[in-house]
């Protein structure tokens, strides 16, 4: 039996927004350094290594994500300096990033399997947006961070319901509305608490109606489709509904992307997968 | 069950410089005019090109003119994490009000705008794809093929748009990287390399060509690359080619030489030309074929070999400027429309927005020999002017062609800030006809830049005197 109604949810999620009452996790030091890192080109192996090793548990996991087979290396890497040699600096520092957001936004034990599953998707849409930001010609970094951001939200308001309901008391598929509702005003909060860039807060904000932006529409854009395709991927049933309504998504238009190519960047989504399990 | 066409008189493919003038030239004098666009209205010039460049370039010399103005009092540094588009905040600001310009002005005309891809069916008619994938047609007296181009990506340089860029996609860095090499060496490889030089970026400019900007007058392309190398890591490598380009796995893009050098940098721009936006028109439905190089084939009034098909713009081949493309766009028109032709292409001028400018209108001494005239060249430098001194930007000539016959200006070529403005009053005195000695007559503001006019007429007069001299 359901714990609370639909109704309840949404006046508890309500409660927590609207009376500055959402708690938000804090920037963890290694991501503000790993950020400006990756935004920085005169940035070395040695400052990077020495950045992430500030928090052990995140370059333990660094180091296995380096290693992990989708990344094709022949024999393993002993160090983070040696994974860098290996896999380049920017990839290294990007999946610093993304894991340092999954130890804080994505891991709060209490309700770890539907975190666990918000997370795959958002790692599969940040390799997704990637690689349409690559075939669009718009900034590569900073599309990854869009994707891998833009269902932060969810992940911040299911951690803050689970505090007011308590553990286990809900699952995914029920909270499913409420999160949806909610989910880009939760996750603006965190972008303006964390100082995410411009573009990537646009994202977060507006990626289910990106021509509702203003600045920064195009990145908002390639979000909500890294989204859409991200699901689509995934989609184990309801993947000719899906694809229909990416199809004629607003999205779509904005970003000019015809047919054909639309067909070409779901290829490329299907591929982004390994990229994507190795942050999973 | 087949739709009939919607009629027009004229239908333009593409919404460039060179489609918009052709659109707008048609309904003044009463067409029914269909505009077809794929992208955002306003073409590669509005969105990846010219506006965009330029936003940065202007940013670039007001940060280098503070640095010799006043570098040794107001410190200029660039912080290593800076954002590459905070260098360009105005950009979204004036693309947007750019396209909004450009869009009244197609509804003031009363141009139907469609938005989606165009192929020909036939010679007069024309599908248009939309992003939703849903089809119409149109049928057009007269087709005005205006798509443009994009970057070459030549085999064998895995651009990436991360560390190997194109010029669409190197204005979508994040960061200043502190390295660049630059593949080739024409107006937007030179544009480019100058630009993120004078952001403090050390760049390589690499070209198989011995000096860059082969087609410019030698003098003026001396001096541009010593003002080139003159910032700090700045080098010109010529007669030399990239034989492998690849990315280390690390930290740097690694460009084997044909010349056994080895250039090394943060990224690498791949600016090796540009081709024609053909694919995909299905120009054999209209019974047209490109030329060996994939451009269109068109006569003096950019007639396509079908005579009511015309092509203008950058899908016609060099010199792929904006302007050129807008004055094709609106001859081809009037041609089609049996309009006049007031015709001055020789007074087109170029400009080129490199670091310091440069532009040319009409010949220079070698182009003027070869036609057999003789002329003298009025000569000023830009240290002697007083605005120049003042400016501090004294790395500058002009260089006045003059008719040792006639004594009109046949030509002008200038190196130095404020060159494609300065450039406009050579244009005016050719097109009017005017003697070398209008600008000795003249009088001109104090302290400007345009007393250059007057310091090289002054040279000229000078020659031309002692040719007189000599020749009694
Ligand atoms: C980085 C850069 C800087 C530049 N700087 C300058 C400068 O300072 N000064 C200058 O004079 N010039 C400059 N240029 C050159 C100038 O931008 C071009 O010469 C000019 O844009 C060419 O105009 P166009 O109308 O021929 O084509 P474009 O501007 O390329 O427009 C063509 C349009 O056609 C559309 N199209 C293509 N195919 C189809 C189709 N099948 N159906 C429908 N639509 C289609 C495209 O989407 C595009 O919008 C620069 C270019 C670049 C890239």
């Amino acid at each position: 039996m359901p714990v609370a109604t639909q109704q309840e949810l949404d006046t508890l999620v309500a409660r927590r927004l609207d009376e500055g009452l959402l708690e938000l996790p804090m920037l963890p030091s290694a991501m503000t350094q790993t950020l400006a890192l990756c935004q920085s080109e005169s940035v070395d192996a040695q400052t990077l290594s020495a950045a992430i090793h500030r928090d052990p548990t995140l370059a333990a996991n660094v180091l296995k994500a380096a290693n992990s087979a989708a990344f094709g290396l022949s024999s393993p890497c002993a160090s983070l300096q040696q994974a860098v040699a290996r896999l380049g600096l920017a990839r290294v520092a990007e999946l610093a990033l993304a894991l340092c957001v999954r130890g804080t936004v994505f891991s709060d034990p209490s309700c770890r399997d539907a975190l666990a599953q918000l997370w795959r998707h958002a790692a599969l849409a940040a390799c997704t947006a990637r690689e349409i930001a690559r075939a669009l010609r718009r900034n590569v970094e900073t599309a990854f961070l869009c994707g891998l951001l833009h269902d932060v939200g969810k992940a911040v308001l299911l951690t803050n319901l689970q505090r007011d309901l308590g553990q286990g008391s809900v699952e995914l598929p029920e909270l499913a509305g409420v999160l949806h509702a909610r989910h880009e005003s939760a996750g603006a909060r965190l972008a303006a608490a964390w100082k995410l860039p411009d573009p990537v807060a646009v994202a977060v904000a507006f990626h289910h109606e990106p021509e509702r932006a203003t600045v920064h529409a195009p990145f908002a854009a390639i979000a909500c489709l890294a989204d859409l395709l991200a699901h689509l991927v995934d989609a184990e049933e309801g993947a000719e509904l899906l694809a229909d309504a990416v199809r004629r998504h607003p999205a779509v238009a904005m970003l000019n992307v015809y047919p054909d190519q639309l067909q070409s960047l779901f290829v490329l989504a299907t591929k982004a997968r390994a990229a994507a399990e190795c942050l999973a | 069950m087949s739709v009939s066409p919607e009629a027009f008189d004229v239908v333009v493919i593409g919404s460039g410089p060179a489609g918009q003038k052709a659109a707008v030239q048609a309904a003044k004098v009463g067409k029914r005019v269909c505009l077809v666009e794929r992208d955002a209205l306003g073409g590669a010039c509005v969105h990846h090109g010219t506006i965009p460049s330029k936003t940065l370039r202007e940013t670039a010399v007001c940060l280098a003119g503070i640095r010799v103005r006043a570098g040794r009092h107001i410190p200029v540094e660039i912080p290593p994490e800076l954002q590459l588009q905070s260098l360009m905040d105005r950009k979204v600001a004036v693309v947007e009000a750019h396209v909004a310009f450009l869009s009244r002005q197609m509804e003031r005309n009363g141009i139907e705008q469609r938005h989606g891809r165009a192929r020909f069916l036939t010679p007069h008619v024309v599908e248009i794809e939309s992003v939703f994938g849903d089809r119409a047609l149109v049928r057009g007296s007269t087709i005005i093929i205006a798509t443009g181009s994009r970057p070459r990506a030549p085999q064998g340089i895995p651009i990436d748009h991360e560390r190997i860029l194109d010029s669409d996609s190197i204005l979508n860095l994040s960061c200043l990287p502190r390295t660049m090499t630059v593949l080739g060496a024409g107006v937007l490889a030179c544009e480019s390399a100058t630009i993120f030089a004078a952001l403090g970026v050390r760049v390589t400019i690499v070209d198989k060509a011995p000096r860059p900007l082969g087609f410019l007058t030698k003098s003026i392309v001396d001096r541009f690359v010593a003002a080139f190398e003159r910032n700090e890591g700045c080098v010109f490598v010529g007669s030399a080619e990239a034989q492998s380009v690849a990315w280390n796995g690390v930290d740097a893009v690694v460009a084997r030489l044909s010349n056994g050098w080895e250039a090394r940098s943060d990224v690498l721009l791949c600016a090796l030309g540009r081709v024609a936006n053909v694919e995909g028109l299905c120009l054999e439905a209209a019974g047209l074929a490109t030329n060996a190089r994939g451009h269109i084939p068109v006569d003096a009034d950019c007639r396509t070999s079908a005579p009511h098909i015309y092509a203008v713009g950058d899908v016609i081949g060099p010199p792929s400027l904006a302007s050129t493309s807008m004055e094709q766009g609106r001859r081809a028109m009037r041609a089609a429309l049996g309009l006049s032709r007031v015709g001055a292409a020789d007074t087109i001028p170029s400009g080129i927005y490199t670091i310091p400018e440069i532009a040319t209108v009409g010949v220079d001494a070698d182009a003027a020999a070869a036609r057999g005239t003789e002329c003298v060249i009025g000569t000023a430098r830009f240290d002697e002017i007083a605005r120049g001194q003042i400016s501090a930007c004294t790395d500058g000539v002009l260089h006045l062609v003059v008719d040792a016959g006639t004594r009109r200006v046949l030509g002008c070529q200038i190196l130095g800030e404020g060159a494609t403005e300065l450039v406009h009053l050579a244009q005016m005195a050719m097109s009017s006809g005017a003697l070398v000695d209008s600008f000795v007559d003249g009088i001109f503001n104090f302290p400007t830049m345009a007393e250059a006019y007057r310091v090289a007429a002054l040279d000229a007069v000078a020659r031309l005197q002692s040719r007189e001299f000599s020749v009694r």
